[in-house]
């Protein structure tokens, strides 16, 4: 018989059905659903300021331990950008990609992986690592590639011949079903929409998908130091999608910008630890290597005043022609 | 943590599993499902492990796996036609559902917000819509004719859309997760016409486990609001009133122990 922690009451049994239902949980989030629960077992109100650190990390313990038979684990991990930390409850035996097909249809679920692959794949060259999607980019990707046949580029045939072989059972999304799928995932929890309207993993995602991402995009024969798609900070070792990188363009050190302050504290000097290349700081992996550049600046400025005028344009005649015809 | 495990309760684990990531989707667990993904060549086991996995389910999270109740016969063709059939009644579905088997106050928002999935503020917007269809059709006795569940979509301003969704989408799920059942007389005469004349609504299943009576007459409380002592007193006599003896029969053995229900009102 597996033990049954001795003080595990309703208390804790709420705390982890909440847990599940959310996925995700920090310490902020966890307060008010705390207090609620105390309020209950002390029968007097219990308000989500007097809730401790302590009584946080107790519950989250007694969770942990009562799950981990069943294969589920908390993992704490930390947001690359704004620093909160996480707690991740995580299916630690199955694979992520039979886990959303419960919810999902095929054609969705091969959208996903068709999204996984732009990300870290064709939007991610040692030249460029900018790991996630504009909008656009998503929505280039509704239907299969023809020029894929499982998997394998078949660059040489004909793409008439390979296209009805592949896309007879998957047809793909339609454009308004990408955007809807977009903004599920997004309330899933899945991905993270950016100030700037990119798309790329969230926490909770490279938590769960963490091995999965290192299986399916890194080569397990690859020399140490060659390039990788998946790369880890330099200082607390979790996967970069967001961060800096090393000015020399062959050296693979990469840095999250919330890390950059310990680390550098514990380096003699600001250069790389690997090539001793001048740390700059103003090298990107994320989004930012995509609007650092000068070709993005210089489209953006444009881009300003095109669309000022083209929404002149719109109102002089109809301005609904190009927005129908994007759709089929 | 090293734990050593017996067979069933390995097998048990797995029925845990199986049972959670259904749930998830509001997938049903079925028997067969347990016996071709967890249980394989042990399929005699399923007594012995679902008793383990209970004990965990309710152990450690507060949930358990109830068995949903049979279809019932709602119209007299049904009725006849089960009595003339040769075959034994069936006594079970073999179809499961995850429940709470926490008190009532650990189930508030507060702590159980609605699921991530597809995004909290549909499957908020799902809960409510499903409740409140429920529990027209409870206090219409039972059944809703099409016609009176458009009007009342009509009413509430849901006849198109449900949130971000057409309503055929949204019934048509409710019918396929069991919140709702519908039987759709056909005769020559309906024939004719659109199919929505002879549909009748009946709350399904899995609408009688997780909403059920309760779950209508909170709905009920809530839409009237606070009131005070005397108004709650007339307020819980009407809703007694209105889901009369039609519907309690076939959700009284759920309330029979709660006070309240029975009959030492006064008239």
């Amino acid at each position: 018989m597996i033990p049954i922690p001795q003080d595990y009451n309703h208390g804790h049994r709420a705390f982890l059905q909440s847990f599940m239902g959310r996925g995700t949980l920090s310490y902020e989030d966890a307060r008010p659903i705390l207090a609620a629960i105390f309020t209950i077992e002390e029968n007097e109100p219990v308000t989500p300021d007097q809730v401790t650190r302590e009584d946080f990390d107790s519950y989250i313990e007694a969770a942990s331990n009562a799950i981990s038979f069943f294969d589920y684990e908390i993992r704490s991990t930390v947001h690359q950008v704004t620093k909160k930390p996480l707690f991740v409850l995580v299916n630690t035996t199955s694979d992520p990609m039979t886990r959303l097909a419960t919810t999902y249809t095929a054609e969705e679920i091969s959208f996903v992986r068709r999204m996984l692959d732009a990300m870290f794949d064709s939007y991610n060259t040692p030249r460029m690592e900018v790991m996630s999607l504009s909008e656009m980019d998503a929505i280039k990707l509704a239907r299969p590639s023809p020029r894929r046949n499982n998997g394998e580029d078949v660059d040489g045939e004909g793409p008439d011949g390979t296209q009805a072989r592949t896309q007879s059972t998957d047809r793909g999304l339609k454009h308004s079903e990408v955007e809807k799928m977009l903004a599920k995932l997004v309330g899933e929890g899945w991905l993270e929409k950016s100030a700037i309207g990119r798309y790329s993993l969230s926490p909770r995602a490279l938590v769960e998908l963490r091995t999965w991402l290192v299986d399916s995009f890194n080569d397990p024969e690859a020399a140490p130091g060659e390039w990788q798609r998946i790369k880890f900070c330099e200082a607390c070792r979790s996967i970069v999608t967001h961060g800096q990188r090393c000015a020399e363009r062959d050296c693979t050190v990469r840095l999250h910008d919330i890390c950059e302050e310990a680390f550098w504290r514990t380096q003699r000097a600001k250069k790389c630890p690997r090539c001793s290349t001048e740390w700059t700081g103003q090298k990107f992996v994320g989004e930012r290597a995509v609007t650092t550049t000068e070709a993005y600046q210089r489209a953006r400025r444009n881009g300003h005043r095109r669309s000022q005028r083209g929404e002149a344009d719109g109102n002089r005649d109809s301005g609904e022609d190009s927005d129908g015809r994007g759709e089929e | 943590m090293d734990i050593e495990a017996s067979p069933d309760e390995q097998l048990a684990k797995k029925l845990v599993r199986y049972a959670l990531a259904c749930d998830f989707s509001r997938t049903p667990i079925r028997r067969d499902g347990i016996k071709e993904r967890v249980l394989g060549d042990q399929g005699r086991a399923f007594r012995r492990v679902l008793d383990i996995a209970q004990n965990y389910l309710r152990q450690i999270w507060g949930m358990e796996l109830r068995e949903l109740p049979i279809r019932e016969k709602h119209t007299l063709e049904d009725k006849r036609k089960a009595a003339r059939s040769q075959s034994q009644p069936k006594t079970s579905t073999g179809v499961y559902i995850l429940v709470s088997t926490l008190p009532e106050a650990y189930r508030s928002p507060a702590i159980i917000p609605p699921s991530r999935t597809p995004s909290a503020d549909a499957e908020a917007a799902y809960v409510a819509f499903y409740t409140m269809v429920i529990t027209v059709i409870l206090l219409n006795g039972g059944e809703l004719s099409d016609a009176k569940l458009r009007r009342y979509l009509h009413r509430t301003n849901a006849e198109d859309n449900v949130g971000a969704e057409p309503t055929e989408e949204v019934l048509k799920r409710m019918l396929s997760h069991g919140y709702v059942t519908k039987h759709v007389q056909r005769d020559e005469t309906s024939q004719a016409h659109d199919s929505g004349e002879n549909t009748t609504w009946y709350v399904g299943p899995r609408g009688q486990e997780e909403v059920g009576i309760d779950g209508a007459a909170g709905m009920i409380r809530s839409v009237w609001g606070q009131q005070d002592e005397r108004g709650g007193e007339e307020l819980e006599k009407k809703i007694r009133a209105s889901f009369g003896p039609a519907v309690a029969r076939g959700m009284g053995e759920a309330n029979g122990e709660e006070d309240g229900w029975g009959g030492d009102e006064p008239a």
